[in-house]
């Protein structure tokens, strides 16, 4: 299989799941051309046991953590301006809420996740794939897939209800 | 145990459910897929062919040692070249070899062209109703600090998808993302390396020729972009092509207030 099949076969799943795994659209466009450069090169190892989407998944992962970790040192301030930045970026989910950029919004709360919960949440809740598969592709245990989920949902469920706090959601 | 329902599919009030809807429907566009190939094809060959790009050396500890080294020397480089700068400022600039060459105004450099050798670039992969567009110039800002540029040792490690082979060939994704990282580091890191050089040797023009050869070749990528455009500066100063070089670093001490060649571009802002 040539990259430029892989491509125009995944490239759209790539994408996604470089945005939902938190990488603004800038950032997604580098990180995409890391990936197809990183499956390029790996490509002759790969032989098609596990499914290719859980292939370019386990990259994608890896390609954006190294981006958010490069940028968190990159942004690196003393813990007063952290704190206002903090400040800051709560309001961040209820403004673009408010101006109907839900997708934004989204990105704000799974970017207070945990990196490992995030991952979980995003395989689940976005790509609806089952705690079998996610277990598979990230190689860990079924137990803990639901133990982030859970986590993760919290974090979900809390962010959400600050939205709009007159109006609490009752979640599953 | 039971799997949980999933909250997109959960009854109740639809602020969560549409947060989670504008979530699942991210869509790469056409455009963007069409762009995003036409920019990664260079640097993967004609049509994408399986099999690494030329050149493409393994990951391991000599890569890591050279690297280091390497990106050592750079620096090194730029310190003693960014204080003899400083130095030289009463001196006129040496005799340029060649006439001037012409580079992109704006600060960052982005690509738009692919580069020499390579004019052929084929058909972006996306399917039969897109249209492709042309190849927009993008142009986004950088605020890489120096410590970016130093190889991540200290990252998760994924295991192997059971899709791959054993031996060589089994790389885990985490280390072929390293390696892949690493590979580009040290390509951008010796081509910066040469421009300097050139530089050094009083071949400005040289030095800008190469300098455009990095930009064309990494596109917007790149850790070592502060060298680069420092490098950039002076090369354009030293060929005679001084309000540019004035603009740009401006534009630099602006950019990059923090950074260790703001204070030797100094000289050329004036």
């Amino acid at each position: 299989m040539t990259l430029e099949a892989i491509y125009r076969q995944h490239a759209s799943f790539v994408w996604k799941t470089l945005r939902q795994l938190g990488l603004d659209e800038t950032e997604a466009e580098d990180a995409m051309q890391e990936v197809f450069l990183t499956v390029h090169r790996a490509l002759p190892g790969f032989e098609g046991r596990s499914s290719m989407t859980t292939w370019l998944f386990t990259i994608c992962r890896s390609t954006a953590r190294d981006r958010r970790n490069r940028a968190y040192r990159r942004r690196e301030v003393s813990d007063e301006e952290a704190i206002e930045r903090e400040e800051d970026r709560r309001g961040d989910a209820s403004r673009a809420v408010e101006q109907g950029q839900q997708l934004r919004a989204l990105q704000e709360i799974l970017n207070r996740m945990s990196a490992e919960q995030r991952e979980v949440f995003v395989l689940f809740e976005l790509q609806a794939m089952s705690g079998e598969e996610i277990a598979e592709t990230l190689q860990i245990p079924l137990g803990t897939v639901y133990s982030r989920l859970r986590l993760a949902r919290g974090v979900f469920q809390s962010a959400v209800a600050s939205l709009n706090p007159t109006r609490p959601e009752t979640l599953p | 145990m039971t799997p949980p329902r999933r909250l997109i599919e959960s009854e109740g009030p639809g602020a969560a459910r549409e947060l989670l809807r504008a979530g699942a429907g991210i869509e790469l566009d056409p455009e963007r897929q069409a762009r995003l190939w036409a920019q990664l094809q260079p640097q993967v060959g004609p049509a994408g062919g399986e099999g690494p790009p030329a050149g493409a050396g393994a990951g391991g500890l000599a890569t890591k040692v050279a690297l280091v080294a390497g990106i050592g020397a750079l620096w090194v480089g730029a310190w003693i070249g960014g204080n003899s700068l400083g130095k030289r400022e009463s001196q006129p600039a040496p005799p340029v070899r060649s006439a001037p060459v012409v580079v992109a105004s704006a600060l960052p450099v982005v690509p738009e062209e692919a580069p020499q050798g390579r004019d052929q670039v084929v058909a972006p992969p996306v399917s039969a109703s897109a249209r492709v567009a042309p190849v927009p110039r993008r142009e986004k800002a950088r605020a890489e600090e120096p410590g970016a540029a130093e190889p991540e040792e200290a990252r998760e490690e994924v295991a192997a998808p059971a899709g791959s082979t054993g031996g060589e060939a089994a790389v885990s994704p985490a280390e072929a993302v390293r390696q892949e990282r690493l590979r580009l580091l040290r390509q951008e890191a010796e081509m910066t390396r040469a421009s300097r050089e050139a530089l050094r040797a009083g071949n400005g023009a040289e030095a800008l020729r190469r300098l455009e050869q990095i930009r064309v070749q990494l596109g917007g990528r790149g850790e070592l972009h502060q060298e680069r455009e420092a490098l950039l500066i002076e090369a354009l100063w030293r060929t005679g092509q001084r309000a540019e070089a004035r603009a740009r670093a401006e534009a630099f001490r602006r950019a990059f207030p923090g950074s260790p060649h703001a204070a030797n571009l100094e000289p050329f802002t004036r």
